[in-house]
């Protein structure tokens, strides 16, 4: 029995051990990040490396931040993101509620083309996605056939509208406005309240965590978004964030200025992080919203 | 009656109502690209006047093309390297820390933490770290073991294990707060009988654990290939496929040979056997869903 126990415990120790040195693992990352974003450049080649800098030189991150321009493309982000995930969440909120408990001939079919959305590589429309953007009808100086100007080429109409319907959001709000009780539409709808007014009043008050959690996902994917931004914009002054460090990376040719490429990553890094702090049970809940918890 | 069937009408009505934005957008923004990506395959289009119908050419190319070809291999090599060890790693992690152990949730969130983070970021930092220098992070600390310093993204055998391994760092923490869920619907009973039989922690892992995930393993294996499919940020901070083609996937190709070359047509017949394989795979999972259900 007492040897039993004695080998409980070690066995608790080794778990720790393997929990403890996974969690450096995944964290060296980003405390090397940081270390080389201090450092002056000379530290940046040293041999051995410096874990801690000599001195910190926060210079790094101003140089980043300006010579990148990266106060406009912190800007340009918010704006895209924010705007973004808000019609994304209206309407795919609206469409999940409607799929869930509205009653109309072709809602399996349609919610079947929905899912089928989700099957798409965003790879394989990317190509067309540009003609579409470029080609848009009457904008960016386009006649009615699309042709003779830019279209929506550099606008944030072009950046964001292709992102707004998600199979994979309209899914998580169908999941989980099923689960919300009938009674409480029936009641409504005798008295005379309209779908919407229902919808507005009465459901989305009851679905805040369901809300917050496709905000925080919709926010952070476009935070993140990089291949379709640098598709479609080529006008310095519309970068995003990503962008924008993907060419401040091209810009570097001369000599590796790590120092200052991992300070304007970080820069694009921290807001991530942030969030992810604030909001961290709502990434849970997404996933068990999927329905995986069998 | 009467007021019932009003009642129905008005819902009916407004159904059609609420979905008509969501299906306007993906008219204009899915489904004509998709028909459209099949058409321009067909085509010789660099962006300019229309597109010159040519056949079956750019298939024809593509197949004979070794660059193709070669993207088409990498690709599958980064899935199944990517998905097999991140498969593993998530269900260990989750295992060991589905245990009581004190912190549990600051060890999840760490582990959690590469997933949110900007993928360009992290193939930034994770370049710095393969730097081929003797100073970089990872050949000074391979140094420590006695192995000698490698130019682990400029080296044709270790770009691509090194870009999974970039991969897995980032992805890792989703798989495992999925498998999380999965295990708080294995009943405690399951265990605590198997502990009565005097099992071991490696039997009811192997005995009870891993059969009952089976699900959620599929669902995990199935949605990670078809996003590995897909890889191109990481290819594009961290390599750019190089070296020689080495980490050239197809995702990148498509990006290049259209965005680059302005290849629209070749880079359509990529993007029609991209889709082709996410779909193959897409139907794979349907169906043993369905299967299981």
């Amino acid at each position: 029995m007492d040897k039993n126990r004695y080998l409980k415990v070690l066995c608790k120790l080794l778990i720790y051990l393997v929990v403890l040195i996974t969690s450096v693992v995944m964290l060296l990352p980003f405390l090397w990040m940081i270390s080389v974003s201090l450092k002056p450049a000379g530290q940046v080649y040293e041999y051995p490396p410096r874990f801690i800098p000599s001195t910190f030189n926060f210079e790094n991150y101003r140089t980043a931040w300006t010579r990148a321009n990266f106060s406009l493309y912190f800007k340009n982000t918010v704006i895209f993101a924010v705007i973004g995930t808000f019609l994304t969440v209206i309407s795919c909120s609206l469409g999940g509620y409607t799929f869930a408990k509205l009653r109309f001939p072709g809602k399996e079919v349609l919610f079947g083309i929905i899912l089928f959305s989700m099957m798409i590589p965003f790879s394989s429309v990317l190509i067309p996605l540009f003609l579409i953007v470029k080609n848009f009808p009457l904008a960016g100086g386009n006649n009615i056939f699309g042709k003779g100007g830019i279209g929506l080429i550099n606008t944030f109409s072009g950046l964001i509208l292709p992102g707004i319907v998600s199979g994979y959001y309209i899914f998580l709000f169908r999941q989980f406005f099923s689960m919300l009780p009938d009674e409480l539409i029936y009641a409504a709808r005798v008295d005379g309240c309209s779908e919407f007014r229902i919808f507005l009043q009465i459901i989305l008050p009851l679905s805040k965590p369901v809300l917050a959690t496709v905000s925080i996902f919709s926010f952070m994917s476009r935070w993140n978004a990089l291949l379709w931004p640098l598709v479609i914009l080529t006008d310095p002054k519309k970068r995003t964030l990503q962008v924008g460090l993907a060419i401040f990376q091209g810009e570097q040719l001369t000599g590796a200025q790590w120092n200052e490429l991992l300070a304007a990553s970080a820069i694009a890094l921290i807001p991530t992080i942030l969030i992810f702090l604030l909001g961290q049970k709502y990434f849970t809940t997404g996933i068990a919203l999927t329905g995986m918890k069998e | 009656m009467a007021q019932q069937s009003k009642l129905l009408k008005r819902e009916i009505y407004s159904a059609y109502i609420f979905l008509s934005p969501i299906f306007i957008l993906y008219f204009v923004f899915t489904i004509i690209p998709v028909g459209m990506s099949i058409y321009l395959s067909f085509t010789n289009y660099s962006g300019f006047g229309f597109p010159k119908w040519i056949g079956l050419d750019n298939y024809r190319y593509t197949i004979n093309d070794d660059l193709s070809r070669k993207a088409l291999v990498n690709t599958i090599y980064f899935a199944v390297g990517s998905v097999s060890l991140n498969t593993v790693l998530a269900l260990l992690l989750a295992v060991l820390l589905n245990h009581p152990l004190k912190g549990r949730a600051i060890f999840r969130n760490i582990i959690y933490l590469p997933v949110v983070t900007p993928m360009l970021a992290a193939a930034f930092v994770w370049k710095f770290i393969y730097d081929p220098s003797p100073s970089g992070l990872l050949n000074y600390l391979l140094g420590f073991l006695g192995i000698p310093s490698q130019q682990w993204l400029g080296d044709v055998r270790f770009a691509m294990p090194a870009v999974i391994i970039m991969s897995v760092w980032k992805g890792v923490g989703y798989n495992m707060v999925i498998y999380l869920a999965g295990l708080q619907g294995i009943p405690d009973q399951l265990y605590e009988a198997a502990e009565l039989d005097g099992a071991s922690s490696l039997y009811k892992f192997i005995y009870i654990t891993v059969p009952l995930l089976k699900p959620v393993t599929t669902f995990i294996v199935i949605t990670s290939t078809i996003s590995a499919f897909q890889a191109f940020e990481q290819i594009y901070g961290m390599t750019e496929g190089g070296p020689v083609n080495s980490t050239l996937t197809l995702a990148y190709l498509i990006y290049i040979r259209g965005f680059r070359s302005l290849k629209f047509g070749d880079a359509s017949a990529l993007s029609v056997l991209l889709a082709i394989m996410v779909f193959a795979f897409s139907i794979l999972y349907i169906r043993r869903i369905a299967r299981e259900s």
